[in-house]
Parts: C-alpha cells; sequence; structure tokens
C-alpha cells in the first residue's frame, strides 16, 4: 500500500499560484434591508420603525449627536421579537443645574445609563398591511430613556419606505394627541432591575414618523418627525438645543454589514451611527475553509485480488500498533490523534483526539477517510470515539462500503447520515494498543489577555491588558495538569464605587482590588481528573488554585445521554477565598464556603437551549440561575440569564438581582477556517456579590458540548469535508 | 497481503512558522495558540478579498515553455485549474480514484474531483461543491439536447443547499485554445443552465471525440465556475 503524493518535488518548486481566500458563496438578494437608527434598534434616525432585523442578526452600534452617545447591542431573539442592551452617556449633564443642584443625579457631570428594550413584531407587511411592532424601551430600571411605541413601516415600491407611530413616555413627550390609558405615574426605581409594569403606555400619547428612500444600493435618505421632547437633556439641563421635530440624515452601505450615517437632529446639531450587523448563522467566507481531505481508498473486488481480503495480519504482533502508526501518519494535517485502536477481522475501532475541527462531524469524516486509506480490507464496520480530555464520547459506526459508495453520491451527506450510527462509547477500549506518543502530552501558548470593568459611572470603561502565559501537560488519559499566569503590561483598572456596600460576603464586590493587586497573577493552577464512570456518566475533580478569585476543589458528575435532548449535572465544590495579591496566599478574611448546584439542561428545538441551576452560590446564599441560549449550528450562542437567590433586593444592592447576557463566538466564524478556539463573553449591567458562582475551566457540560447526536447533526454535512 | 505494510507518505515541504513576533501569539496549544486569529478577525471580515493570482496570459513565453518542459518531462498527469474571477491559479495531480471519479489536487490540497473531465465535486476552497449529478460527457460532446443538473452544497452555517438547473446544449463552432503555452485546435460546446437560482453558462472544448482539452464549468452556484485545461494526458 502507498499513497502517492499529489504532486513530486520538482513541479511543486515551479506551481504558480498559492490557495486564495474566496468570497460569499450565497447569491446576495438586492433588497432594501431593515436599517438601524441613533438608538441601534431598527427604525428611522431617532425613531423606531415597524420593522425587524432578519432572524438571528446580532447588531452593534455607536449612535451619537450633541452630547449624547447610544452603545447598543440588539438580537433578533425570533423573527419577531428582538432585545436590546443599551449604554447611553449624555455629556454635560449638570452643567446648568450644579450649582446650585449638585446631589443625586444632578452630581454627575456625565450621566450614564443602561437600558434593556424588547420589540415584538405583531404584524408582518403585506401586500396592503405594514409591518407593525410594538416596543418597550428602557422596560427595567430607572427610566430615563424609557418609551412604548406602536409603529408601522410601510414600503412603496423596492425603495420607498414610510414609518408612522404613537408613542408614550419619552416617545410621548413632543406634540401629544391626549393620554388614551389615563395618567403616567412616576417611576419609583429604587435599586432598578425590575421591569416599571405601571407606566407602560400610560400618559401622553404623540405620533411620529418618517421616510426612507434608497438612492442605490450604496445610499440611503432618511427623514423623520421626532416625538421625543428631550425634555430633560434639552429643556431642563440644556444639554443641546432641541429647535425643531424635524431630523434629517443620508446613510451609507459600506458593506452588507458595516452601516454609516450622518444626520442633522433637531434643528441644531449633527450626529453619526455606526452600525455594524452580523449574521451569527452565516459565516462571512462561506462553506468552511482549510485544506482538502485525503480521498477515500476504494478497496479492489474480492475476486479480482484475494491476496488484499485475506486475514493473516490478525496474528502478526504489532499490527495494531502499526495501524495506528500509518492513521496517525495519514491524519498529519488534520489536528487528529489516534489515542487507541482495536480491530478484529471484519471491525475497527478508533478512538482519537480532535484539536482542529469545530464539528465532530468533520474529525469523523477525517478519520473515515483514513480508515479506508490503511486498514486492511476484511475490515468492514468502522467504529469512530473522539476522546475529550481522556474521556470517550459518542461512537460514530459506518460501513466502510458505504464511505466507499457514496464519496461522490448527490447529497453525499444526507446520504451517508441514513447509513450512520451515533450512540455511546461505552467504556474502556477491550483488547486495544494504544498510541505511546498520545500521552503525556504538553502543550502551552502565550497570548494577549484583558480583564475589563464596565459600568462605574466614574470610569465606564475600564481595561487592564498583557500577556498570559497557559500551559497543559496531560499526564496520562483523564489526568491534566494546568495553569494560566499573567503580567499586566497596561492597565487603568484603578477601583470601583461598589466596594463593601453590602452585607454580604465580598466575593464578587472586589473585583478591582484583584485586578489592581494581582500582578502577576497565577490565574490559575489546577490538577483536574476526568473519566468516564458509566454509560453517558462522566465525572470530573478539579483541585487548586480554579479562578482568580477562589481555591480549592471542584467536582462534578453529569449525565449526558447522546441521543435524548436533555441532560443533568451535580456539581459539589469547597472553595476558600484567594489573598488579591495574585500568589498563592489566601484572604486575610478566612472565607470558606462550599457551593453546589443540581443542573438540568433542555435542547427546546429550534435552536433554543435552556439551562437551570439550582443550589448554593459564593456568598453561601441559595438559589437558582435560569439561563436561556440560541444555539446556533455553527457554534454561536447568544443569550441571557437572570439568577435569584434568597438575598433580598435591599442587600443585593443596585440592580436588585443578577443578570446579564452571554455570548459564545467561535472564532472559524470569523476565519472561515476550521478552529476549536472560541471566546465567551458575559455582559452584567453590574457585578455584585448575591448569585454569584465558581468559574471554573473545562466544565463537563462545555467540554462535551457537541459530542452528542444533535451536535453531529447540527453540521453532518462537514462529513465530507 | 499477508501482513500490514509500513506506509509511506510523501508530503509537501513543512511551513517554516515565525513565532513570537511582536503581538502575535505562540505555543502549541492548538486551542488557544491563534490569539492572532482575534487581532486579524475582524479585519478579514471587512476587508474585501484581494488577491494577486497569476494570469497565465500574461507570462513571459519562455517561462511557460520551460515550465511546460519540465512538466512533460516528469510524466504525471496535470491538469490547470483556474478561478478567473477569484485569481486562483494552481497545478493539480492525480490523487485518488473512487470508481470512475478522479481527484486532483494541488500542494495546497485543494482538489477537483471530475468524472471523465466533468466537475464532480471540489474541497479546500472553502464553498466546495459537496456533490453533484449531471449529463456524461458523452452526452456533452454530441452537442445538442437538454440536460439536468443538481448542485449539492454547505453554506456558511454548515447546511445543505440543492440548486438545480436545465440545461440546453449546442454546438459553438471550432475555436484553438491555448494550454500552458501549447495550442490546441478543438470543438467547442456550450450548455446554457437555468433554474431557480439563476442561471450560467458551460462550455467544453474538445479536441478529439470526447477528450476535454478545457472546459469552464459551475463549482458553486453563486461563487462562479472554474476553468480545467489538462496540460498533460
Amino acid at each position: 500500500m502507498k499513497i502517492f503524493h499529489p504532486l513530486p518535488g520538482n513541479v511543486a518548486r515551479i506551481l504558480l499560484a498559492a490557495l486564495l481566500p474566496i468570497g460569499m458563496a450565497l447569491p446576495v438578494t438586492a433588497d432594501m434591508l431593515p436599517s438601524t437608527n441613533l438608538s441601534g434598534t431598527t427604525g428611522l434616525i431617532d425613531m423606531p420603525s415597524g420593522e425587524q432585523q432578519p432572524d438571528g442578526y446580532l447588531g452593534l452600534d455607536h449612535g451619537r449627536f450633541g452630547p449624547i452617545t447610544r452603545n447598543t447591542l440588539t438580537f433578533q431573539i425570533t423573527p419577531r421579537l428582538s432585545g436590546s442592551f443599551r449604554y447611553v452617556s449624555i455629556r454635560d449633564w449638570n452643567a446648568k443645574v450644579c450649582p446650585p443642584s449638585c446631589s443625586g443625579a444632578d452630581g454627575f457631570r456625565t450621566y450614564y445609563d443602561r437600558n434593556f428594550d424588547l420589540r415584538y413584531k405583531v404584524l408582518n407587511e403585506g401586500v396592503y398591511l405594514p409591518a407593525v411592532t410594538v416596543g418597550l424601551q428602557d422596560f427595567i430600571g430607572t427610566g430615563l430613556s424609557m418609551a412604548e411605541y406602536v409603529a408601522a413601516t410601510k414600503s412603496f415600491g423596492p425603495r420607498l419606505k414610510v414609518t408612522a407611530g404613537l408613542g408614550f413616555g419619552r416617545l410621548g413627550s413632543y406634540g401629544a394627541i391626549g393620554d388614551p390609558l389615563g395618567p403616567r405615574p412616576l417611576v419609583t426605581a429604587g435599586l432598578g432591575g425590575k421591569p416599571n409594569f405601571g407606566q407602560w403606555f400610560r400618559g401622553p400619547m404623540a405620533p411620529f414618523g418618517g421616510m426612507e428612500y434608497q438612492l442605490s444600493d450604496k445610499w440611503t435618505l432618511k427623514a423623520e418627525y421626532s416625538s421625543d421632547a428631550y425634555l430633560d437633556e434639552s429643556v431642563r439641563r440644556g444639554t443641546f438645543d432641541r429647535k425643531s421635530p424635524l431630523n434629517f440624515g443620508v446613510e451609507y452601505a459600506q458593506s452588507r454589514m458595516v452601516h454609516l450615517g450622518l444626520y442633522e437632529l433637531y434643528g441644531s446639531t449633527i450626529g453619526f451611527n455606526v452600525s455594524i450587523l452580523l449574521n451569527p448563522d452565516q459565516r462571512p467566507k462561506g462553506g468552511i475553509g482549510g485544506p482538502g481531505p485525503e480521498p477515500v481508498k476504494v478497496r479492489p473486488a474480492i475476486a479480482q485480488s484475494p491476496d488484499v481480503w485475506t486475514t493473516g495480519w490478525l496474528t502478526q504482533p504489532d499490527a495494531k500498533s502499526l495501524l495506528i502508526d500509518n492513521m496517525n501518519r495519514n491524519l498529519v494535517r488534520t489536528g487528529i490523534t489516534v489515542e487507541s485502536l482495536s480491530v478484529t477481522a471484519d471491525t475497527a475501532q478508533v478512538r482519537f483526539r480532535n484539536t482542529l475541527y469545530d464539528a465532530p462531524a468533520q474529525a469523523a469524516g477525517r478519520v473515515a477517510r483514513a480508515m479506508t486509506q490503511t486498514m486492511p480490507a476484511s475490515v468492514e464496520t468502522f467504529e469512530m470515539v473522539p476522546m475529550v480530555n481522556g474521556m470517550a464520547t459518542s461512537m460514530v459506526t459506518v460501513k466502510r462500503s458505504d464511505v466507499e459508495a457514496l464519496e461522490f453520491a448527490p447529497d453525499a451527506g444526507n446520504a451517508i447520515r441514513a447509513r450512520t450510527a451515533v450512540a455511546d462509547a461505552g467504556g474502556p477500549l477491550p483488547d486495544s494498543a494504544t498510541n505511546p506518543k498520545a500521552y503525556p502530552k504538553f502543550s502551552w501558548s502565550i497570548g494577549p489577555f484583558a480583564q475589563t470593568m464596565l459600568f462605574d459611572p466614574r470610569s465606564p470603561f475600564q481595561i487592564n491588558a498583557g500577556v498570559q502565559l497557559q500551559g497543559n501537560y496531560e499526564i496520562a488519559p483523564g489526568i491534566v495538569l494546568s495553569g494560566a499566569l499573567t503580567k499586566r503590561l497596561a492597565g487603568d483598572i484603578k477601583g470601583s464605587r461598589f466596594n463593601g456596600s453590602t452585607p454580604l460576603p465580598p466575593v464578587r464586590s472586589n473585583a478591582a482590588g484583584y485586578y489592581v493587586n494581582a500582578d502577576p497573577d497565577i490565574a490559575t493552577l489546577t490538577a483536574a481528573w476526568y473519566g468516564k464512570l458509566g454509560p453517558e456518566l462522566y465525572g470530573r475533580v478539579t483541585v487548586g488554585y480554579l479562578e482568580m478569585m477562589f481555591a480549592g476543589i471542584s467536582s462534578e458528575v453529569l449525565w449526558k445521554p447522546v441521543n435524548k435532548p436533555y441532560s443533568f449535572g451535580v456539581e459539589a465544590d469547597y472553595v476558600a477565598q484567594r489573598d488579591t495579591n495574585g500568589g498563592f496566599g489566601l484572604a486575610s478574611s478566612n472565607y470558606r464556603v462550599a457551593t453546589g448546584f443540581v443542573s438540568g439542561y433542555l435542547d427546546l428545538g429550534k435552536n433554543f437551549t435552556a439551562e437551570l441551576d439550582l443550589g448554593r452560590y459564593l456568598a453561601g446564599d441559595l438559589g437558582g440561575t435560569f439561563t436561556l441560549m440560541r444555539t446556533f449550528p455553527n457554534g454561536w450562542q447568544v443569550g441571557a440569564f437572570a439568577t435569584l437567590t434568597n438575598v433580598s433586593a435591599k442587600n443585593y444592592g443596585e440592580g436588585s438581582f443578577d443578570k446579564g447576557i452571554k455570548m459564545q463566538i467561535p472564532l472559524t466564524w470569523f476565519l472561515g477556517q476550521p478552529t476549536q478556539s472560541q471566546r465567551t463573553f458575559t455582559l452584567r449591567p453590574l457585578g455584585r456579590d448575591g448569585g454569584s458562582p465558581l468559574s471554573v475551566n473545562d466544565r463537563l457540560a462545555a467540554v462535551l458540548h457537541g459530542y452528542d447526536q444533535a451536535g453531529y447533526d447540527a453540521q453532518w454535512g462537514r462529513f465530507w469535508k | 497481503m499477508g501482513a500490514v505494510l509500513e506506509m509511506i507518505l510523501l508530503r509537501p515541504v513543512a511551513t517554516v512558522v515565525l513565532c513570537c513576533a511582536a503581538m502575535a501569539s505562540c505555543g502549541t496549544n492548538p486551542e488557544v495558540n491563534d490569539y492572532q486569529s482575534q487581532f486579524s478577525a475582524f479585519a478579514t471580515l471587512f476587508t474585501a478579498h484581494k488577491s494577486s493570482g497569476t494570469n497565465i496570459a500574461t507570462l513571459d513565453p519562455n517561462a511557460v515553455a520551460s515550465l511546460r518542459n519540465a512538466l512533460q518531462a516528469d510524466r504525471q498527469p496535470i491538469t490547470l485549474v483556474m478561478h478567473p474571477s477569484l485569481k486562483y491559479t494552481n497545478l493539480m495531480a492525480p490523487y485518488g480514484q473512487n470508481g470512475d471519479v478522479q481527484t486532483w489536487a494541488s500542494t495546497h490540497y485543494e482538489t477537483v474531483s471530475l468524472r471523465q473531465g466533468m466537475l464532480v465535486a471540489t474541497r479546500g476552497f472553502g464553498p466546495d461543491l459537496m456533490s453533484s449529478t449531471g449529463p456524461g460527457v458523452a452526452q456533452i460532446s454530441a452537442g445538442h439536447g437538454t440536460t439536468n443538473r443538481r448542485y449539492f452544497y454547505l453554506d456558511g452555517g454548515d447546511q445543505p443547499h440543492e440548486f438545480d438547473y436545465t440545461c440546453t446544449l449546442s454546438a459553438a463552432g471550432a475555436e484553438s485554445v491555448t494550454v500552458l503555452g501549447k495550442s490546441f485546435a478543438t470543438r467547442k460546446v456550450s450548455e446554457s443552465c437555468v433554474g431557480t437560482q439563476g442561471s450560467f453558462v458551460n462550455q467544453y472544448w474538445f479536441d478529439h471525440s470526447t477528450n476535454l482539452r478545457q472546459s469552464r464549468q459551475m463549482a458553486v452556484p453563486g461563487l462562479g465556475s472554474l476553468v480545467l485545461q489538462r496540460v498533460i494526458d
């Protein structure tokens, strides 16, 4: 057997050109996309419209006019429902009122506020009917930006859209035509964090509207009549002069993703808007890149070459280790390493580690191709088991003759899937040979790191940046020593106003103390054990410096059926608070706590997953966290969580309870090449002590994510990539 | 075969990796060694793909002649694969055979799979033709009648799509084509395809009976066609 090289050396040297990146695959339709306004939501200039963005789109928006800046993250949660998180700042907030009034909100030179919005499209645009959206703006909290509205938008031809709406609250403050639902009660925000049901759609109601006209594919003109009087900003505080309700602007579509707008607002000021609109569901570069696979090697017919089909190799003592070597040589370009192999005359099971492909199906496909190249002809059944931290996860079983027959079949992906089984891999592989080079395995990296402290009203964006040295030493399957050391090179994190302001132990509120003092910081230093405890049952124990603020022991068990939409886990930890200096010491407070959770995970279908954790948090408080994520097949996750515990809103402090937005972004989306790297972001309005869980690297649910039937099916087409 | 033989794999020269420059990251941990990605990720997003492929027609004729001589001396079958709008140009050699489908690969492991010269699949291009069905070369060579084509591919979310087309064949006369500096007298056939996802034209240049010397064939609808030239038979 010999695989021949695609091009001999002398030809390779005189090659003409290299691979070049390739652009979008899907034909682009030239419709008039819904645009965004200065509040980062679908709309005109400062007013909303009746439209919404395409399903799943994620918008990042920076809008600015006069003294007002708005940074908004908007997610189209479902085709009809969208939500936004916005950070607003208003300059010269107290310039006119302080002195004499310099206390409370008047004490701020620049006023910062956080908004949450929800919008629901009650009507899709039809031939005669407009798109109609009902919106709640800044519906939780202090209510400065609070507004409710109903907006309708209708297209007239391919280039013109007209919007008309009725606003309440802020959007009912100019040119009101009555208050049909009665007077609007005053907001009693208190500590914030709670919906202001009592105000919604109450008080003065005012009409607004406008139009968008698309000059060309790139340029759009907008004009609107605003029903926002800017009573506080303009009339009371004089931060800008609102002379007119009319706004005008022009927008330029730099690409499908990037839109820029320039506006003349309220007869007195200029504004601009930068809007980035991403579609997490689709990599911008289209189909996944990276080198093509090895071709499938087809066995000769048994009648034609009977000697190839003999099984004398079964008695060859080094047959398995030779096959492991051959597999690993064949897989050298793939980031896949065979860890162990068992083989009989007709069945081979390969257990492998995949460090490259984000799609388990692609890894399985590459292994299947390598098996056609290396396995003796009599081996007809291929069993492929990805190993994760030494744990055998799911097993993909295919027939070799199907792989041979379907490589170029029409709709080859679905064709091979119909003949593939995904099941639990079971325990240790009996009668197997192991790859002596697979363990111990050392890996390391050095790269940049950043810490941020957000939303401190004195300095809303503070960042530390530096380098992180990270190492992983896998002594044996399932036994991992790892550590990370960070050194700050630059940073401006100084502190936080939240220090020690509640009766709770300061498990998180002293974050700034760590960010300032821990330099260099032993961010983590742990020994972990992973193991398969039974069918579909996994276990983990991690000991050491688990996270920046806590050290101790963390253990968990996860039951994760391969072919079910749910899984359950139990976690128990005992930890002590670390000193803020980033060394090996513990905090002088001697704070120790036992925490733990019972967790349930459920795939709700339609790409939504829910997680419920019930248990005890770091401050010793009891309660639960509910997390709802939209999970895209390519690994993007966008969602939100909320934690309620037996800590009262008063003891919790500002925000009343812990909540936030979570995102997981696979880097392969940006690169268009396979990689397992991803970045996780959690955006919390405020980081407080109540409802705060321990942070441990490589929890079971995270490392085993995707290694079930649903995970394979989400990206099954990549079996043949 | 009595025993499992040790396998020999030849591979292109390993790439020399320069590591730890300025803000770049390095390491052996594949999960985290691409911090560089973070820096380049946003940049690649908003940068139009500008490439600088080689246009054979603009090369020095002497250089082309010496390349052809080198390839002929090597005697390995060679196909020149080009994507004009992407400025992709590369040589490919036979890499695998499955039934009547032959897979050709470049040294960068882009591959095209051909059934008697008819494009069946591509890999390594990113947006790839995953699989397809269409007419055989004999039907194309006949130069008349209609054909049906089905193309299967994966979108940027790894989900499968099928695009179907109905095509009309027509003879397009005699034409001389130049393949890496050598001229061939050919007979041209056009295949005009129309489907719900638009339309395209495949073109075929036969130098004798059903032997394809050059062709322009749709790869991924919306991405465009590949030009295939058989350089060394």
